[in-house]
């Protein structure tokens, strides 16, 4: 009998060696990355929510995770962790779609201006592409209009320094203004804004859609930033709600498989992989550990295994004995100058003595 | 009539004592020696009952008035800059972060979290008004700040707040403190007032502003009216006691 295929197939592509036997930690669905991060290559993130931990365990883990719109050190962590910085590359907010990624880099080089670019809610002003990049909106139209020229050149920043670029897919389902085709990041009215049927459409993302959109932004940014690598990754993160009319575990696995297909698609043009996040969390031998309670969250525990193979594979652990960076010095600027103003009064009680 | 404050208070007992008067005032600067000037019970700010008792007839406060000043007097390394809500259009520092002025307010209830929970305390547990007044306007003109800063920074007990490496440094050039653009001053000043006019109001309190005749066209302070150090002198003094008088006879 002549040998079949499968007959010295590796154990990585037989199931009962590859997932059903191993301990779930153990599960390791990375079988070759072409690439190599090294601790000096300028690592950006952006996408959708899930992308927020990837993002946190890229700095955590030492690597030069590239931020191009930081928070001033005079915002204290939590302030500025309230207000979106450093949570990606730039103020991006989440980028749940390749159609809003695209817009982004269209809007940020002057190539695409929204018809409809604020909304006013209440005396506040809201930016209909990061509406929840400000609690309680903007004070005024021009701070926002400044805020959003800095974001903007903080992303072109972004767009023209980095070696890599982490994008997580998150959604098919999408929110459309009707006038131009723009695409929020959510419905008008969830967070911001008015929901209004003339003016906002639905539209669910089809795989020749969204790689569409990707191999665009992809020409794009190369225009920009020839030898940037591309890394993408598809969030394991269910549907929070869908607006077609059928069950959101069925849209839920209409939108992941589109993404799921749209990635390995994408990773036929040069220098843009696939990194396998979604198999690790979703896969069933973790049985349902990597999500929470809610079912929709993603444990630390999943986040953890998705990093531990990611440092594993995608970057250079010849340089892991290297000492870290040391941390910035800690900004004292307003312990410094409590200290000058309280020497000010000081003075003043002084001299009225 | 009762006073409390902080260094702000010193120029109306001033202007009082050249009238022959003697306030009965608190400075919170030297309470520390009796413990923190509020307690907390389940969450609720609670005055030291050495303050309560102290309490009596309509009370003037001039508690805080220095956090625009931690933030902004001298030249953060990394120029930061705000849009005033209520004034969007003033001009701004250049090659400047804008910051959220939601952000920077929030910065600033953080520093002066405590002296909020002080004025909102009295407040509620006076019996009589109780009138915040509002810190004096900034200065405009940076470089006779930054020599009053240098006449105070350049002393053995001022210098020790500075060291090689802290981020307050005097500038490489000229050797003062570089103080920060007039507008920002102006901008955190407005935030300061801002916060203790709402904190004041909401606990039941009346904010009473600046006096409109202390301040230039453009709403900083006149230069006849500055003391040393960056406060407001005596003469500044005298036209808030003026206020207060006026208020008092109201009330």
């Amino acid at each position: 009998m002549t040998e079949h295929p499968y007959a010295n197939a590796p154990d990585y592509a037989r199931w009962s060696r590859a997932v059903g036997r191993p301990a779930p930690a153990d599960v390791d669905p990375v079988v070759r990355l072409s690439f190599k991060i090294s601790r000096t290559d300028k690592v950006a993130a952006a996408g959708s929510c899930f992308a927020q931990h990837i993002s946190r365990h890229l700095r955590e883990g030492g690597f030069s995770f590239l931020v191009t719109e930081p928070a001033h050190p005079i915002l204290p962590a939590e302030v500025a962790e309230a207000f979106n910085y450093g949570v990606f590359t730039a103020r991006f907010g989440n980028l749940y779609t390749a159609r809003q990624l695209l817009q982004l880099l269209r809007r940020a080089y002057g190539r695409f201006t929204p018809a409809e670019d604020v909304w006013e809610q209440d005396g506040r002003f809201f930016d209909p592409f990061r509406p929840s990049i400000q609690p309680g909106g903007f004070a005024t139209a021009r701070e926002y209009e400044l805020d959003r020229r800095q974001h903007f050149a903080a992303v072109r920043r972004a767009f023209e320094e980095m070696d890599y670029f982490v994008f997580t897919l998150g959604l098919t389902e999408c929110w459309v203004s009707k006038l131009d085709g723009a695409a929020y990041p959510v419905c008008p009215g969830t967070v911001a804004g008015e929901f209004d049927p003339e003016r906002y459409g639905f539209v669910n993302f089809t795989a020749e859609e969204v790689v569409a959109d990707m191999t665009a932004f992809i020409d794009e940014l190369r225009a920009i930033n020839p030898g940037v690598r591309i890394i993408l990754t598809v969030s394991p993160v269910p549907l929070a709600a869908t607006a077609e009319d059928r069950h959101v575990l069925v849209s839920t696995a209409y939108s992941k498989a589109v993404l799921r297909v749209a990635a390995d698609t994408l990773t036929r043009l040069k220098d843009v992989f696939y990194f396998p996040s979604y198999e690790v969390i979703t896969g069933p031998f973790s049985r349902g550990a990597y999500f929470a309670e809610d079912l929709r969250s993603i444990t630390e525990e999943g986040v953890g295994h998705v990093m531990r193979l990611f440092f594993q594979h995608a970057t250079d652990q010849s340089e892991a004995a290297a000492p870290a960076a040391a941390p910035p010095p800690k900004d004292d600027f307003l312990e410094k100058m409590q200290g000058v103003v309280k020497t000010l009064c000081d003075e003043e009680q002084l001299d009225s003595a | 009539m009762f006073y409390i404050g902080h260094s702000h208070i010193a120029c109306i007992v001033e202007a009082a004592r050249t009238r022959g008067e003697e306030l009965d005032f608190i400075n919170l600067w030297g309470f520390g020696r009796f413990g923190r000037p509020v307690v907390y019970e389940d969450g609720v700010p609670k005055l030291h009952p050495m303050l309560v008792e102290r309490l009596h007839g309509p009370v003037f406060s001039t508690l805080g008035g220095s956090a625009h000043d931690v933030l902004g007097l001298v030249q953060h390394p990394r120029p930061f800059d705000l849009i005033l809500p209520e004034a969007p259009d003033l001009s701004l520092v250049q090659d400047s972060d804008i910051l959220p002025s939601v952000a920077l307010r929030q910065v600033m209830e953080g520093m002066m979290r405590e002296t909020l929970d002080v004025l909102t305390a009295l407040v509620k547990t006076s019996t009589e008004p109780v009138y915040q007044i509002e810190s004096p306007p900034p200065y405009a003109d940076g470089e006779r700040l930054s020599q009053l800063l240098a006449d105070v920074l350049e002393t053995p007990v001022g210098g020790a707040f500075l060291h090689p490496g802290s981020q307050v440094t005097p500038d490489a050039d000229s050797g003062r403190y570089k103080v920060s653009d007039k507008y920002l001053r102006y901008k955190l000043w407005r935030l300061n007032s801002q916060m203790f006019r709402e904190t004041c109001e909401a606990a039941g309190g009346v904010f009473v502003p600046h006096p409109p005749q202390s301040v230039d066209a453009e709403g900083f302070l006149k230069p006849e009216l500055l003391a040393f150090a960056g406060h407001a002198n005596e003469i500044y003094g005298a036209m808030v006691l003026d206020q207060i008088n006026a208020l008092a006879a109201l009330s």
